[in-house]
């Protein structure tokens, strides 16, 4: 079987954001260690993508090197056309305040603010001017993730599905065209699993292009398109057309059935 | 078959390898602390070993009496018959000649030199036999013989003189020659706060240099004791008697005693005062470290605990570690300490005499080790107990340190201070100095060390600085019992001496360079002590208000007197009361209006309202110059007019007074300074490589959530510049306030003369370069420890 090294996805109307000959090598290893091996990868405008690929090949680092917050040691990453490995930290930073929303497996908050404070942050640095703006913000999205009464509870006082869902609040606060989601369920049981995976579709069907790394068959069934990584390099990829709760599990099945084929 | 003990040692060993940079901070800082102590106390033993084995050898008279004129050798007879204690006794002849009268030649090089820099009397005399006997190296009295002489060893050093060179002294009727046959060792003036240093020459020149003219003959009446405490006893006794010889000053064993052992013996109290600090710092950096590797190591911890390891061979392991350390640390600071007191001590062997090594110079510095690594190792266990509060479950589960309850309490608590802390309220200090205040405010406990370190290291910098200011400052005459003014005459015991004066007040009053010119007489006064009259030194004449700080009271009127502190103590006396005095038969009582400090002669003076009386046992002039006219160039031409007076600058006379003290303290002060910058610079060093790798999982969410590397870094870099101001700026306010009476409270108790040390110190030394040097000092490390965070991958923060 030829590697191909090319997304093999539809052409969309819009590329949100592209990678063209993605690489990033360790050189901290004896010899060093090749984690992403010439990746091309398009992501379009409103689309909900999900990489998957076994442990150790590469998903979360493929994540963190196109949503800029890694540098890769070769190639390019566009986002609307722009070159992100063009900009200095300052202006990454930047971009990743406006036009981007992370989700990590554990919420990462910081212990010292409460809930509501920890998703101001972000709207805050973006905006110092608007205040007003920021809270309003903040209070909508809490009512819309249902979570507005644990507002002012310390973050070791809500369920960890509440949490994952305030971390989903921190990460729309700047309104963000791209969403980035690292097994955003993977400290949580199914029930929690589920709040989770409505809040996040529910965040794509409202625009927000998405981009998933995740274990679970279940959660990936959600996305309009799965990657499949392995040792650092896409190997296939599969249209899955839009989600509907009815058919659910005859999507998760019938991608299990490709994972399997791809030795998952 | 392995022994626990073993096992314990290769734990440690690991450990130590596999964590090098912490345990290398550590380890320096372990063992700057032990050299400091080590070397304090070694210094302490050397030098009071020195000056001992120097009385022992050299044998100084307990009391002695110096006087300008004739003597009664009767009266000087009866009274040693009326006094069994005295083992021996002898009169000293000498003759002074000013430094300027002597130049020395070295041939074949051609060098050549004077003496004219030292300001105190060069005393030219011949060999003592019984006591007060002046050393060569080999510790042998030499007798010089015709046409050589003996120098004293601080002048070896201070004007660069060798064995063979010639040595000219002008006197009246020519200059006469002798050859430097070696250098002698002076137990009674080897101190730059005497005011005399000695030659000795044979019985020939002598008589040539006393017969020649141009040198003051003086006499000293030495007493050697069978008890050395009796020395105070006897000195009023002989004060009391009218018949024996005493114009000049007299001296106790104590005041010797005291005065040699000042200068070395505060390098010394400065080094274990440095000492202490350090391992204040040391003790508080390793709880910081332990505190840290616990939380680290947490989960190994739980491992440990589950598979059934009791707590004491956990917390076994880690004393291992620590003990091993420690121990290195002791043994490295104890051999650096032999290096560094070597060649701290050298000039007091020079000066002094080379001390045996004796069972104190071994037990002394083992056990201030043994105190540095008894201290560490209580500290460490005190921390390890620790061990026992963390819970499996916690441990292994959660990571935690603290037992399900504390955790849970801890939640709470931080819950609850969440609640309040609204990042939307009003506030100047933008999103990126809010967060930092906060996670200040949250891991205060942490941060603390940084403060409380620099708080510790401005102390230690500007306590001797502060001093060494204080000593160094023109003001300081004050302390001197002097008003502050440019230049000091002091008249010389001469027959004409009433003429001299008035001719070279009159002089000086019609200088238009100089203007305040003031004249004392140091008139001997007789007052009541505890066995009768005794003589009392007082300085009488006009007496400006502002001219001296009085501790207590003001200056002396017409029926009053002012008093030293020293005296003031003798007598029992305060601002008020009345003092009974006679003079020439003539009994008064005067009043005490005020208290001031001294330390010169001993720190025993007094200050009467009068005229410049003929017939006095001294005369001191002082004058100020007016603005744009030099001190020096004034003095020397009075110097040179007058014969009989020595006329110097201010400054020039309170520097080759104190040289000594001041030499040490900027020593001290030198040694505190780069210790204090660099344990400062180690610590912050220490402190913020731990400090990142536990804010790793914070940075990495704020890289994530849109906060630039600079602006995070920036966060890191002012919560260590905030920590470190605060430190410092309280350790600066502490140094002035509190440390001005914790220092005059041991100068005090030292019997100095000093009760109320006021710090007159350098405002820009102590108050700017020193306070800034750390500032910087911790604001460049963590500019360089932060800076590399610039080039790191963002999501390791994040992954672990």
């Amino acid at each position: 079987m030829t590697r191909p090294t090319t997304d093999p996805g539809t052409e969309p109307a819009r590329i949100a954001l592209a990678s063209r000959g993605l690489t990033k090598t360790y050189h901290s290893t004896d010899p060093p260690t090749r984690v992403i091996d010439d990746v091309d990868l398009s992501v379009a405008s409103g689309e909900f993508l999900v990489v998957m690929g076994t442990s150790g090949s590469g998903k979360s680092t493929l994540l963190y090197t196109i949503s800029g917050m890694d540098r890769p040691t070769e190639g390019s990453v566009l986002l609307e056309g722009r070159d992100l490995t063009s900009l200095d930290d300052r202006e990454m930073s930047r971009v990743r305040l406006t036009r981007m929303g992370f989700v990590f497996q554990q919420a990462h908050f910081l212990a010292n603010l409460n809930i509501g404070d920890n998703i101001l942050l972000p709207a805050l640095q973006a905006a110092p001017k608007d205040k007003k703006g920021a809270i309003a913000r903040v209070d909508a999205l809490l009512e819309r993730f249902g979570i507005a009464h644990v507002r002012r509870h310390g973050v070791t006082q809500v369920s960890g599905g509440q949490l994952q869902r305030a971390s989903i609040c921190r990460a729309l606060v700047c309104e963000p065209s791209l969403l980035f989601a690292d097994e955003p369920t993977g400290a949580l049981n199914s029930r929690m699993t589920e709040e989770v995976m409505d809040a996040l579709t529910d965040v794509h069907r409202s625009g927000t292009t998405l981009v998933m790394v995740t274990h679970d068959p279940g959660c990936a069934a959600r996305a309009d398109r799965v990657v499949y990584l392995r040792d650092g390099a896409l190997v296939d990829s599969r249209e899955m057309g839009t989600w509907s709760p009815e058919r659910a599990s005859e999507r998760e099945d019938d991608l299990i059935t490709w994972l399997r084929g791809l030795g998952f | 078959m392995e022994t626990k003990g073993s096992l314990y040692l290769r734990y440690a060993y690991n450990d130590l390898t596999g964590n090098k940079g912490v345990h290398l901070a550590l380890l320096v800082v372990l063992t700057l602390s032990a050299f400091l102590m080590a070397t304090g106390a070694m210094v302490m033993e050397r030098t009071l070993g020195s000056v001992d084995e120097l009385f022992e050898q050299a044998r100084p008279p307990h009391f002695l009496q110096m006087h300008v004129g004739d003597i009664d050798d009767d009266a000087l007879e009866r009274f040693a018959d009326r006094h069994p204690e005295i083992e021996a006794w002898h009169v000293v002849e000498a003759v002074g000649f000013d430094g300027a009268a002597l130049s020395w030649e070295r041939s074949p090089t051609g060098g050549s030199g004077d003496l004219s820099d030292s300001l105190i009397d060069q005393l030219f005399t011949t060999q003592n036999e019984e006591f007060d006997l002046l050393l060569d190296e080999t510790g042998a009295a030499p007798r010089p013989a015709p046409g050589e002489t003996y120098l004293p060893v601080a002048h070896r050093t201070a004007f660069d003189l060798r064995v063979g060179d010639e040595l000219r002294i002008a006197t009246d009727s020519g200059s006469l020659e002798l050859r430097v046959a070696g250098f002698v060792r002076d137990a009674q003036m080897a101190s730059s706060l005497s005011s005399a240093t000695r030659f000795v020459v044979s019985e020939a020149d002598f008589e040539t240099l006393e017969g020649a003219g141009g040198g003051t003959p003086e006499s000293i009446v030495e007493y050697r004791l069978n008890d050395a405490g009796a020395a105070a006893d006897l000195q009023r006794a002989y004060e009391a008697d009218d018949a024996l010889p005493k114009n000049g000053q007299a001296v106790t064993y104590q005041m010797i005693r005291l005065v040699n052992a000042f200068g070395d013996g505060l390098v010394a109290v400065a080094l274990v005062f440095v000492g202490l600090l350090l391992i204040v710092i040391a003790l508080l950096n390793v709880r910081f470290v332990i505190r840290g590797t616990l939380e680290d190591e947490v989960r190994e911890i739980g491992a440990m605990k589950a598979i059934g390891l009791p707590d004491r061979a956990i917390s076994g392991l880690y004393l291992t570690k620590y003990g091993v350390l420690t121990a290195l640390a002791c043994v490295l600071g104890g051999l650096a300490a032999l290096v560094a007191t070597g060649l701290l001590t050298r000039s007091v062997q020079v000066d002094y005499a080379d001390a045996p090594l004796g069972l104190a110079s071994f037990v002394v510095p083992v056990a201030a080790l043994a105190l540095v690594y008894a201290f560490v190792l209580l500290l460490c266990r005190a921390v390890l107990r620790r061990v026992r509060r963390i819970e499996v479950v916690g441990a292994l589960v959660h990571g935690s340190v603290l037992g399900e309850r504390r955790a849970a309490r801890r939640d709470r608590r931080r819950a609850r201070r969440a609640r309040g802390t609204v990042l939307a309220s009003t506030g100047g200090l933008g999103v990126n100095g809010r967060l930092a205040l906060l996670d200040l405010r949250a891991e205060a406990g942490q941060w603390v060390l940084l403060p409380l370190v620099f708080f510790l290291a401005t102390v230690l910098m500007t306590l001797p600085a502060n001093l060494l200011g204080t000593f160094e400052s023109p003001r300081f005459v004050t302390y001197m019992g002097a008003a502050e003014s440019d230049v000091r005459a002091d008249l010389l015991f001469s027959e004409d001496v009433d003429e001299v004066r008035d001719e070279l007040l009159r002089n000086m009053r019609e200088d238009e360079r100089l203007t305040d010119v003031r004249a004392f007489s140091t008139l001997l006064y007789e007052t009541r002590g505890e066995e009768g009259w005794e003589t009392l030194r007082v300085e009488v004449g006009e007496h400006d208000p502002d001219a001296i700080a009085y501790a207590y009271g003001g200056s002396p009127g017409p029926g009053e007197i002012a008093l030293s502190v020293l005296n003031a103590d003798e007598y029992g006396l305060s601002i008020g009361d009345g003092l009974a005095v006679r003079r020439g038969g003539e009994e008064t009582t005067l009043t005490v209006s005020g208290v001031y400090q001294d330390v010169t002669s001993g720190g025993f003076t007094a200050k009467a309202h009068g005229e410049e009386a003929t017939g006095a046992a001294g005369h001191v002039v002082y004058a100020n110059t007016v603005p744009g006219t030099d001190a020096a160039t004034i003095a020397t031409e009075y110097d040179e007019r007058f014969d009989t007076a020595t006329v110097i600058p201010m400054r020039e006379y309170v520097r080759q007074t104190l040289s000594q003290v001041t030499g040490a303290l900027q020593s001290a002060t030198l040694v505190s300074f780069v210790f204090a910058v660099g344990v400062a610079a180690l610590i912050t060093g220490l402190f913020l490589r731990l400090r990142l790798t536990r804010e790793r999982t914070r940075m990495g969410v704020l890289s994530a959530i849109g906060f630039s590397t600079g602006e995070i870094i920036a966060q890191v870099r002012g919560k260590t510049l905030l920590a470190v101001v605060v430190g410092t700026v309280l350790g600066t306010v502490f140094a002035a306030t509190a440390g001005e009476p914790m220092v005059g409270s041991l100068l005090s108790a030292a019997g100095l003369g000093l009760a109320h040390l006021e710090f007159l110190p350098n405002p820009w030394l102590v108050y700017v370069a020193c306070p800034l040097a750390l500032i910087t000092t911790g604001h460049l490390i963590a500019v360089a420890l932060t800076a590399p965070l610039r080039r790191v991958d963002k999501s390791t923060w994040l992954r672990g």
